[in-house]
């Protein structure tokens, strides 16, 4: 059995040791984790591990063991995230949807690092997440937006 | 092949690690998996009989750091070690594995299990080679430590006789004036033409005193032989001295191991544009 | 609109479907021998198919379970669905088959005619009578690869039965196809099948009809084994065995006057259509007219031969085929421009149609549209062309070796994008829109598409045309049963035929609403003036509702020790006509810009007995954004009907990078994808 925490909830897990991550959540109806490319590189099936954006598809299930990992759905509750839609939003940023998650968590992630990224920081942390629906222009402009939504809201507090 | 439905061992510490791979033979050791997953593309995952993830064990993740060197756990992830910052992790490493990925897979991909990977040498490689890394190896029994390029030069040589793993990397941490990184391929892919190249000097009043040149690729090379060909002449290097140095390297890298081709070449060139940089 | 995807539906009493393939490229089927099928699970083939076992796409036909002669690697053979995937998937991997292997079909220069199958030929005057022995006849042959369209979410469907219905989700650019096919292959009334489209994302003209023939193949086993059945590609299954674009060889053969423009020209082009390709008409009849561009050719003939091989069935990628005739023309004008020392520019533009003359293939007229000299003008201020061009070519003649750095070209080409097709697709298809105002003054618009992009353009084109909010407009018909039957989601149809569409619906209510009772429904479909027919026959007459044009520098610096080819700038000038949204169009011309430069510095197929190797040698990749420079992207607005921009850069840019690498290297790159190997056994006179 594997024990781990997800989504704030202590669960057990019984699964072959080669399953992936990506399904095993998905067996949990989180279908906000998608399964894309099964290498790591489109982020269609990105969660956060110990607060790490990582692709759940190249993770067997037995490394998750003791492990803190929340999906887009709980993550979804945060003010991180209604900055990062709302920023996209206000930059006009265009997603197919099955790659939504990755990018979000990626922006999360790398605003956590860096509130103000560069054009080159961006470029770099989303290398992880190949999808042909957004134009990088807009990537640049939505994360930058979505970095000053949440410096506004952190001298707000 | 491997047995879909594998056992899964567990360890909390290299004691354990070290009965395990002691009392159960036919042991594989997985660190952050990255490397083996990568190859497969089906939806389950296959591993061999008995695997024993190690990649959370805390003795494997540790940092220390000396005035000489520093001491990475085998198993610090690329992410971690990134985040010691530049200034205490040699230059050229650090580059080298800013580059690697992504980094959603840097947070999983782990120092040891890049350095192992089976059948092409991976981006830290010719960096911790250059550096004259040396690597802690465990065996069920003993501890011992071994540079880095002898072990890999013996590893497939000779039939191992006892199980063992990578537990530590001890990387020194001398200042060099020049530090180069190159790779060759497309950033984010791994492709049988992805190699690197390491390039480090140091100098003392005008005279090389030290230059370390590693590659790797399909195969490694560093050559101690044609290092020293240039320690000890006077800096700057003149023209001449780079034509008898290409020359050399000519001789040096052997055409049998490793024949004209498009990667020769690019070895070549960046070993020519590093020289350029005494002249 | 909730984005739904069909991976992510989940029926009660869901079975899992995964296609038995063949394991020979060409060869007859002789048997097919499952292991022993546990309770639960089921075998389906040929045999157990109660209509047609055929799918049927703008006149090809495509069996929906082999039964007889095996024509690629991998081609469906049958089905296995059950309860537990893990444990399809072990069904098929045990399942054994027999066959006798044939010869393969290969691509070929020669060829019989038997393996030819789709032929067009096009021609004025007599090209050959002026290409002696003694005239200077200059020839370039161009190859384009393969590329995968790797949109996000893999093929798959996912099929549910209702009492009433078979419900059908799936992500496709053509749901009424999907329903027509699976009424043909299941005997069943179309009004018994209610089709769902999924969020498509950038499908990239990958979900054309393949997710009909997905379909008919879940939809079998649903029916017949009376549970709803999904089946899900995986990211390796569905880049070794769906639609990839065709690749095409071309060679072009010009003569020039005495005045240094185009005398004549022949072009020869090959398409590899793989096993089956059923919109290789289109893609013939497109390449072909598309083969000479803009330029006036006084005598040409254009000759396009389509071949089957064994290869997965190939077919459109962003574009039908103007992408690659335009890599090949600007290849081989390029040759001629280097050869004669000609100014590119100032060449280009002197033997480009003049306003009010006929587009040479097909006599089709559009006249003034195309815009070249201001679109140049726009590109070559934005780049510096001029200036660069000039110091790259003395560069490039004073050096000695290639450590002469910096290895810099700079490359611009003039094309177009034919948008909306008049050929076959329209004799089979057609394209309606009906748009309802109520009495308090809601309106809801019915088409067949619902991308996000085009809700939010028809919603604000509604709401400025009827002064009313836009939070009154909503969209109807989300599945066949409520929209109107509309034709395959492709060739910008959506902008140029769908939205002025809606907009005419909306003038006219806009005249009549104070005038007549609310609701008011006004209907409108596309009808092609006669004027303007496309005769597929002779190949005259309009072959496109509206082109495109625009005009793309690239400049391009190699790395000397690596001889990687890194992109330093591209500009592009697009001649749009009436623009809904300026935002949306720069966003669609950028990403058609990524998909350009990830095909040619990136997405190598290599083909090896008839299997597909991408260039890793495991997984296929993208390019990594860090190596997307700049983007320069202008429009000239005008109030002409809105053309379609999604597939331009995609149509120019391969020929702008390439003509960029041939100025630095002295000589022409063929081929695309390109990668360093290539560039170091060029540079290095291999």
């Amino acid at each position: 059995m594997i024990p781990f925490t997800l989504n704030g909830s202590e669960v057990f897990i019984d699964a072959n040791p080669g399953e992936r991550l990506v399904h095993v959540l998905r067996r949990f109806g989180l279908a906000g984790t998608k399964e894309g490319c099964l290498s790591g590189k489109c982020g269609s099936c990105m969660v956060l591990l110990n607060g790490n954006a990582v692709p759940s598809c190249i993770i067997p299930i037995f490394q998750v063991k003791n492990t803190t990992i929340m999906t887009i759905e709980k993550f979804a509750e945060t003010d991180a995230y209604a900055d990062i839609v709302e920023g996209f939003r206000l930059a006009g940023v265009s997603m197919c949807g099955f790659c939504n998650t990755g990018k979000i968590l990626t922006a999360h992630t790398l605003l956590e690092e860096n509130i103000k990224p560069t054009k080159q920081d961006i470029n770099n942390w989303f290398s992880g997440n190949l999808c042909r629906c957004t134009s990088i222009d807009d990537l640049y402009a939505g994360v930058r937006q979505a970095g000053l939504l949440r410096r506004k809201r952190d001298h707000g507090k | 092949m491997a047995n879909r439905n594998s056992t899964v061992y567990q360890a909390s510490t290299i004691a354990d690690v070290q009965s395990i791979l002691k009392n159960i033979s036919g042991v594989s050791i997985v660190a952050g998996g990255t490397e083996i997953v990568r190859r497969q593309t089906g939806r389950t995952l296959h591993f061999s009989p008995n695997i024993l993830p190690v990649s959370r064990i805390a003795e494997l993740t540790g940092v220390a750091k000396t005035e000489r060197y520093i001491e990475f756990g085998s198993c610090i992830t690329l992410k971690s070690l990134l985040e010691l910052g530049s200034k205490n992790v040699p230059d050229i490493l650090y580059r080298a594995v800013q580059g690697i990925a992504s980094p959603g897979i840097r947070s999983l991909a782990t120092l040891g299990g890049n350095i192992a990977a089976k059948g092409q040498r991976l981006c830290a490689f010719a960096p911790l080679l250059a550096l004259d890394a040396r690597l802690e190896i465990r065996t069920p029994t003993e501890a011992y430590w071994i540079p880095m390029a002898r072990y890999f030069s013996n590893t497939g040589k000779e039939q191992s006789k006892e199980p063992e793993f990578i537990s530590k990397i001890r990387v020194p941490t001398d200042a060099w004036e020049i530090s180069e990184y190159r790779r060759i391929g497309k950033p984010g892919i791994v492709t049988d033409t992805t190699a690197t190249f390491a390039f480090l000097v140091q100098s003392q009043k005008n005279v090389l005193a030290d230059i370390r040149i590693a590659y790797a690729g399909k195969f490694f090379f560093r050559r101690r032989e044609f290092e020293n060909l240039m320690i000890g002449r006077s800096l700057p290097l003149s023209e001449k001295d780079i034509d008898y140095l290409m020359d050399k390297a000519d001789a040096y890298f052997d055409k049998n191991l490793f024949p004209p081709s498009y990667e020769r070449k690019c070895l070549f060139n960046m070993l020519e544009e590093s020289l350029s940089m005494l002249v | 609109m909730d984005q739904v995807f069909f991976s992510d539906l989940e029926f009660p009493g869901q079975y899992y479907g995964m296609l038995i393939r063949s394991s020979v490229q060409h060869g007859y089927l002789v048997d097919i021998r499952p292991p022993l099928l546990p309770e639960g699970y089921y075998l389906y083939t040929a045999k157990d198919i109660p209509g047609e076992n055929r799918l049927t796409a703008l006149g090809t036909s495509i069996p929906v379970f082999t039964a007889h002669e095996i024509m690629y690697f991998g081609e469906p053979l049958g089905i296995i669905v059950g309860p537990d995937p893990a444990k399809v998937h072990e069904l098929v991997a045990a399942v054994s088959i027999g066959t006798e292997p044939l010869d393969p079909w290969k691509f070929s220069e020669k060829f019989p005619a038997s393996q030819v199958v789709m032929k067009r030929v096009l021609y004025e005057g007599d090209p050959d009578s002026l290409m002696t022995d003694e005239s200077e006849v200059i020839e370039t042959t161009s190859e384009i690869g393969l590329q995968d369209h790797y949109y996000a979410e893999p093929l798959g469907v996912a099929v549910n039965l209702t009492t009433e219905q078979l419900e059908i989700y799936t992500a496709t650019q053509w749901p009424f196809h999907v329903r027509a096919t699976v009424s043909a292959v299941l005997d069943l009334d179309p009004d018994e099948i209610t089709v769902i489209p999924t969020t498509i994302g950038e499908a990239m003209d990958g979900k054309i009809w393949y997710p009909s023939l997905l379909a008919a193949q879940a939809s079998v086993a649903s029916v017949l084994c009376k549970k709803p059945v999904k089946i899900l590609f995986s990211r390796q299954e569905d880049f070794l065995f769906s639609v990839k674009s065709a690749p095409v060889q071309i060679r072009y053969r010009t003569v020039l006057s005495g005045m240094d423009t185009i005398e004549a020209m022949t072009v020869r082009i090959l398409v590899n259509a793989g096993a089956y390709s059923p919109l290789i008409d289109e893609i013939v009849d497109r390449i072909t007219v598309s083969a000479v561009g803009l330029y006036a050719v006084p005598s040409y003939r254009v000759e396009t031969y389509a071949l089957r091989t064994n290869l997965p069935p190939m077919g459109a990628l962003s574009g039908w085929g103007e992408a690659q005739a335009f890599f090949a023309l600007e290849n081989h004008i390029a040759d001629i421009i280097a050869r004669k020392n000609f100014a590119p520019v100032e060449w280009k533009l002197l033997n480009t149609i003049n306003p009010g003359e006929k587009m040479t293939p097909g006599g089709a007229d559009f006249t003034g549209k195309h815009r070249f000299d201001e679109l140049f003008e726009t590109v070559c201020l934005a780049s510096d062309f001029p200036r660069k061009h000039t110091a790259y070519k003395l560069l490039a003649s004073r050096r000695q070796n290639i450590q002469d750095g910096p290895l810099r070209g700079i490359g611009i080409v003039a094309g177009f994008q034919g948008n909306g097709f008049l050929g076959k697709t329209g004799e089979t298809t057609r394209y309606a829109v009906e748009v309802t105002m109520d009495t308090n003054s809601r309106v809801q618009i019915k088409t067949g598409f619902h991308s996000l992009q085009m809700e939010n353009i028809l919603r604000d084109m509604t709401a400025s045309i009827l002064g009313i909010d836009a939070a009154q407009i909503g969209f109807t018909g989300t599945d066949t049963s409520k929209m109107t039957e509309t034709g395959p989601e492709t060739l910008s149809s959506k902008i140029t035929i769908l939205a002025p569409l809606v907009e005419k619906c909306c003038q006219t209510i806009q005249k009549q609403r104070f005038r007549q009772p609310l609701p008011l429904t006004v209907k409108r479909e596309y009808k092609p003036s006669k004027k303007d027919q496309w005769d597929r026959h002779t190949l005259k007459g309009k072959p496109f509702v509206s082109i495109t044009s625009g005009v793309c520098a690239v400049e391009v610096e190699v790395d000397t020790v690596t001889y990687e080819p890194v992109i330093r700038g591209i500009w592009i000038a697009v001649n749009a006509g009436k623009l809904y949204d300026r935002k949306a169009a720069q966003t669609t011309v950028s990403k058609s810009i990524s998909i350009a430069l990830s095909r040619i510095l990136g997405e190598r197929i290599t083909i090896r007995d008839g299997k597909l190797i991408p260039k890793d040698s495991v997984q296929y990749d993208l390019l990594h954004p860090a190596l997307i420079p700049d983007l320069r992207i202008s429009f000239l607005e005008s109030d002409e009907a809105p053309a379609g921009i999604g597939t331009i850069a995609n149509n120019l840019i391969p020929a702008a990078f390439a003509s960029a690498l041939a100025q630095i290297s002295g000589i022409p790159f063929r081929s695309i994808p390109l990668d360093a190997r290539t560039l170091y056994q060029a540079l290095e006179h291999e």
